[in-house]
């Protein structure tokens, strides 16, 4: 018998691979304790990893070495997210919760900031006005591209984001004597808006899927790979 | 025409009003109609009818006849033109009282009155009140004004009966000393208030009765009881020499009134109080006797011998001599020395403030209550002699102060009762109208109520402890008790419980208004009767059975809202899961077909512009090229992109640039790690030599802004903690060498996963890759999920994304490209089938569901049809 061709430690975690990964699998004969272990050890394994990663890569670096070695300047400086991070731990305590409103203030203000300008400046200018430049035929006849089907493109586009847009529309005129209802022509539009909606609707899900049956095919692969590298020896 | 005389306020008004425009009393009388059925008990409560509208004189008793004939003498009243006062003025004519007078008050008028002597026109009720050796003729009176009738009353009384009210007399005159000039006011204003004005004698009279001490209210009811009045032992002539004074004087002030009766009692009165025996019980009287406590409303004279004797009974004590005022009859005088002989075991007390019949509703109370000295002998006797003895001792020990004992008759009034012209059968006596009212309880059980008796005390300036002082101070009156005449008896009330609430005029004193003074009357708004309260229970409410049983369910049904329900046990073997074990059966064996028979039959995608791209891109890195890989995708999409992100990262190894990873993911540096040595082994690439990890960048889209504007403040150190930068008097590692922005990498390369965070990148580090000179080219490596959000940025003009490799067939394509084995190129097979079988599947459930529908739907048609 030949011993497989493994590290021990690889060995150790191929096997504790396989045996996770048949915890997941018992998923089909309905939700079991077996699935859950292994869900509670995935996210248990992910909070921790994420917690040392954070300290030795973040708060070791960058708060408490500079604090103890740094300049006084730099100490200073470092006093204010010293004192914001300790005034975040108080929301952990129910009494003290609002002393950790500054820090929530800040963190939540610093990111609707960014959030916001990063939307402003660089999703919804540039996309409208790449939008309007579909019908820049003149570039795209310098680019190659032909006109026609930059015309159509660039029409389908057009008419994609307005009924799309459209169909997000829902304001209504009230009436007396009527329900509330959109008008007419925005209603088409919306119609029209539905059809597209779907369409991305399904390319999300085609690629959720894609996705998903990756993490399947490698999964049943590592199984056969493992089992084949350990049946190797006895088979061979 | 001449003025008439107001009898309320005694001011002269024009003869032709009817009211007097003053005090808006009535000046003329409103003669009542007579009574429709004849009766020939005496009816109290009649004024004096008009001549023209009264009954035949055949039908009414001999008294009233007697009266009415000396009415019709006296009605030839010059100065009046009423006819209801000419019998006044018929008085005043007999009496030679000058009528256009202007000084003399109408009570004085009225004392002019003279009843008719005649005994024989008197009742034999009356007659029996006489004592004996009456002759029915009064003594003369000290005073001018004392008509003869009244002269021949008071004649009749014993001297020593005159003594003792004599000594009771000046016992209250003592009394009355210490009344404060307050109450005095306030007596004197009661009494000009409460003056009742001619029409009204018929209200007060209906509270007398018949045996009652006549008050001093108007000629009307000296009219009417005149007869009677003929005892100078009820009406002694002294007393006429009082100004008539309305029931309404308070008479709780027992000084008070002993004050106004200085000059005020009619004479009348203290004969009566002559005749009584020096040793009558000093109970005090019940409240039937309370009406003849009226005081003059005017005069309030304060010289001790005003005190009428009856009065000075009440109180207990006996007087003592009092000097002799101008208006002392001598009869009274000789009474009260009388009295002053005989002891009495009140010497020396002090004498009461309130009238022992105010007492006796007090003394009910108290431990020992003072034997009343104030009732007068007469009625003393009277109510013992007519009256049951007592059940119990008890009672009599606890009576206040003025009740007659049962069985004690005033001396005076035995002689009465006697004397063969006073006998009355006592039908008839019990036929007699109380104008009180039925069975008035005996003083004893006679209570004031503590408001009442707090109004008392304010009318009589003092206060209750002093009151309460004064009626413990009271002690029995040497006065016997006098033996009550049989009717008088029959009269007394029937000794009860005192009820818990106030019955309607039984144990009422009144205390102010025009009513003060008397018993028996509608209790005022602040002697409301008590109600009893009712006893508390608790109101059921009626349910039936049915109510029950929908109260109890609903109470279960709210009891259970809040208990967790039972998950009910599915089988194991259900349809749902036979379908989903066929399904994973299905892709199972689909894709684990090529992995086992290891064959490669599927083409590999053709290559896409994005994909080309990249590629392009990465041909154009100059050697020792500076990228910045970011590794931002989670472990549980680790197959899918390290299977996407080998192709891309085996062709920039092969171009040997340098690599620089991070990851706003904190699972991201341990991904790159384990991707560089699972995947990209054959390169050797070595940390810190070819690569280096700069670990993890916290903030999010905030971190990579932070980066993409100062990268050495934002990843100063390795995952070793090593200085990567260059910093002074250290050279930064071969991967940041001529690096200090993000716009001297050559590439920036994100492996993404999420959307939102390859959107993050994109705009928060691109402009800042668009703004460099060099025009750092940002690259993507995205999931299939993530590839229709990020095309936009790929295809907007100008490019905000330069090249991305989306999904399992960009990695294909890219693998293609190349040209080089690698894990797309494995997986292809597998992922084609797998696609292929879900596509089948979809389509064979869709037509499925799509011909369930269509079947469910005809059925109902069908049954429509076949009916």
């Amino acid at each position: 018998m030949i011993a497989p061709d493994l590290a021990l430690a690889d060995l150790l975690g191929g096997f504790v691979g396989l045996w996770l990964t048949l915890l997941v699998f018992s998923y089909l004969l309905g939700d079991n304790f077996l699935f859950r272990i292994a869900i509670h050890i995935f996210i248990g394994v992910a909070a921790g990893f994420s917690g040392v990663v954070a300290f030795y890569n973040v708060i070791l670096p960058q708060l408490i070495l500079p604090l103890l070695s740094g300049g006084e300047v730099e100490r200073l400086l470092l006093l204010v997210p010293l004192i914001l991070s300790i005034m975040l731990l108080a929301k952990v305590s129910p009494k003290l919760a609002r002393w950790g409103n500054v820090s929530m203030a800040y963190l939540v203000g610093v990111g609707a900031a960014v959030a916001i300008g990063g939307s402003l400046m660089g999703t919804i200018f540039p996309q409208v006005r790449a939008t309007i430049n579909l019908f820049d035929l003149q570039a795209a006849q310098e680019g190659g591209s032909s006109i026609f089907f930059q015309f159509v493109n660039g029409s389908i586009i057009l008419v994609g984001v307005l009924t799309t847009l459209a169909y997000f529309h829902f304001g209504t005129s009230a009436k007396s004597d009527q329900p509330s209802q959109r008008p007419a022509w925005i209603e088409w539009l919306a119609q029209i808006g539905k059809i597209f909606i779907a369409i991305a609707f399904g390319v999300l899900f085609a690629g959720v899927y894609s996705a998903a049956l990756m993490s399947l095919i490698d999964r049943l692969y590592f199984i056969v790979d493992f089992v084949r590298t350990i049946l190797r020896p006895f088979v061979s | 025409m001449p003025d008439i005389r107001c009898p309320m306020c005694g001011k002269e008004n024009p003869a032709d009003l009817d009211s007097c425009q003053f005090c808006q009393a009535r000046l003329k009388p409103v003669i009542g109609q007579p009574p429709p059925e004849e009766s020939k008990d005496i009816p109290s409560e009649e004024i004096p009818l008009e001549k023209n509208d009264r009954q035949p004189d055949s039908d009414l008793p001999d008294w009233l006849k007697e009266i009415r004939s000396g009415e019709d003498e006296i009605r030839d009243f010059p100065e009046k033109s009423d006819e209801s006062t000419e019998w006044l003025s018929s008085l005043r004519d007999e009496n030679g009282v000058d009528a256009e007078s202007e000084d003399e008050d109408l009570s004085d008028q009225t004392q002019d009155f003279e009843f008719p002597t005649d005994t024989d026109h008197l009742p034999e009720w009356l007659e029996s009140l006489r004592s004996p050796g009456d002759t029915g003729e009064g003594s003369l009176e000290e005073q001018e004004e004392d008509p003869d009738w009244l002269d021949r009353i008071r004649r009749r009384k014993e001297e020593d009966e005159r003594i003792a009210y004599q000594a009771s007399f000046d016992e209250a005159e003592d009394r009355a000393e210490t009344i404060p000039e307050s109450s005095k006011y306030e007596a004197e204003q009661a009494e000009q208030e409460t003056r009742l004005p001619a029409d009204d004698f018929e209200e007060v009279e209906s509270t007398f009765e018949p045996t009652d001490v006549i008050s001093q209210q108007g000629e009307e009811e000296l009219s009417e009881s005149g007869f009677w009045l003929e005892d100078e032992t009820l009406f002694p002539a002294d007393d006429l020499d009082q100004e008539i004074v309305s029931p309404e004087v308070p008479a709780f002030d027992e000084d008070e009134l002993l004050v106004e009766a200085s000059g005020a009692d009619p004479d009348w009165m203290r004969r009566l109080q002559e005749d009584a025996s020096a040793a009558v019980d000093d109970e005090a009287v019940t409240r039937n006797f309370d009406e003849f406590t009226e005081e003059p409303p005017e005069e309030i004279d304060e010289s001790p011998d005003a005190l009428p004797d009856w009065l000075a009974d009440e109180e207990g004590a006996p007087e003592t001599p009092q000097p002799e005022s101008e208006e002392m009859p001598d009869w009274l005088a000789e009474s009260r020395t009388d009295e002053t002989s005989t002891p009495s075991k009140e010497e020396g007390e002090q004498p009461d403030v309130l009238p022992d019949w105010i007492s006796e509703e007090e003394g009910t109370t108290e431990a020992s209550p003072p034997e009343s000295e104030e009732v007068p002998d007469w009625l003393a006797e009277s109510i013992s002699d007519q009256t049951p003895p007592q059940p119990a001792a008890e009672d009599q020990s606890e009576a206040a102060p003025g009740d007659i004992q049962a069985g004690e008759v005033p001396d005076w009034l035995l002689g009465y009762r006697d004397s063969p012209d006073t006998v009355q059968s006592e039908e008839e006596i019990a036929e007699l109208p109380s104008e009180k009212g039925p069975d008035l309880p005996l003083a004893e059980d006679v209570e004031i109520l503590p408001l009442q008796e707090e109004e008392l005390a304010e009318d009589l300036g003092l206060e209750v402890e002093e009151e309460q002082q004064l009626d413990e101070e009271r002690t029995d009156s040497d006065l016997t008790p006098a033996d009550l005449p049989a009717w008088l008896e029959a009269m007394r009330p029937i000794e009860s419980e005192t009820p818990r609430g106030r019955d309607v005029g039984v144990d009422i004193v009144e205390g102010a208004g025009p009513l003060a003074g008397l018993s028996g009357v509608l209790a005022a708004e602040t002697n409301i009767p008590r109600s009893l309260k009712d006893s508390a229970y608790a109101p059921r409410l009626q349910v039936t059975t049915e109510q029950r049983a929908h109260v109890d369910l609903l109470e279960e049904m709210i009891a259970g809202e809040g208990k967790a329900r039972p998950i009910p046990k599915q089988s194991v073997i259900s349809p749902q899961n036979v379908l989903r074990w066929a399904i994973s059966l299905v892709l199972f064996i689909a894709i684990l077909w090529p992995a086992i028979t290891a064959e490669r039959q599927t083409p590999l995608p053709a290559i896409s512009q994005e994909t080309g791209d990249v590629s392009s891109l990465i041909n154009d890195l100059p050697a020792d090229a500076r990228l910045l890989v970011a590794f931002d995708y989670q472990p549980g999409l680790s197959a899918e992109m390290d299977t996407i992100a080998a192709a891309v990262l085996d062709h920039i190894m092969l171009r040997g640039a340098y690599l620089t990873l991070v990851s706003t993911s904190p699972t991201g540096p341990f991904v790159a790690e384990r991707f560089l040595s699972q995947t990209q082994s054959t390169h050797d690439y070595t940390h810190g030599e070819e690569y280096i990890n700069m670990g993890y960048i916290p903030g999010g889209a905030a971190g990579l802004l932070s980066l993409a504007a100062s990268p050495q403040r934002t990843i100063p150190y390795t995952t070793d903690g090593v200085e990567a930068w260059e910093v002074s008097g250290h050279d930064a590692l071969p991967p940041l060498q001529g690096v200090g922005s993000l716009a001297d990498f050559s590439m920036v390369l994100a492996l993404v996963d999420d959307p939102d965070v390859a959107r993050a990148w994109i705009e928060q580090v691109q402009p800042y890759l668009a703004a460099s000179d060099a025009e750092t080219p940002l690259v993507m490596v995205v999931s299939a999920q993530s590839e229709p959000l990020i095309r936009p940025y790929y295809e907007a003009f100008p490019q905000q994304l330069q090249g991305f490799v989306a999904g399992m067939r960009g990695g294909a394509s890219y693998a293609r490209l190349t040209g080089r084995t690698s894990p797309p190129t494995r997986y292809w097979d597998a992922f084609s089938a797998g696609l292929s079988v879900a596509a089948l599947l979809i389509i064979v459930g869709g037509g499925v569901n799509v011909a369930s529908m269509l079947v469910s739907r005809r059925k109902p048609f069908v049954d429509k049809d076949q009916t």
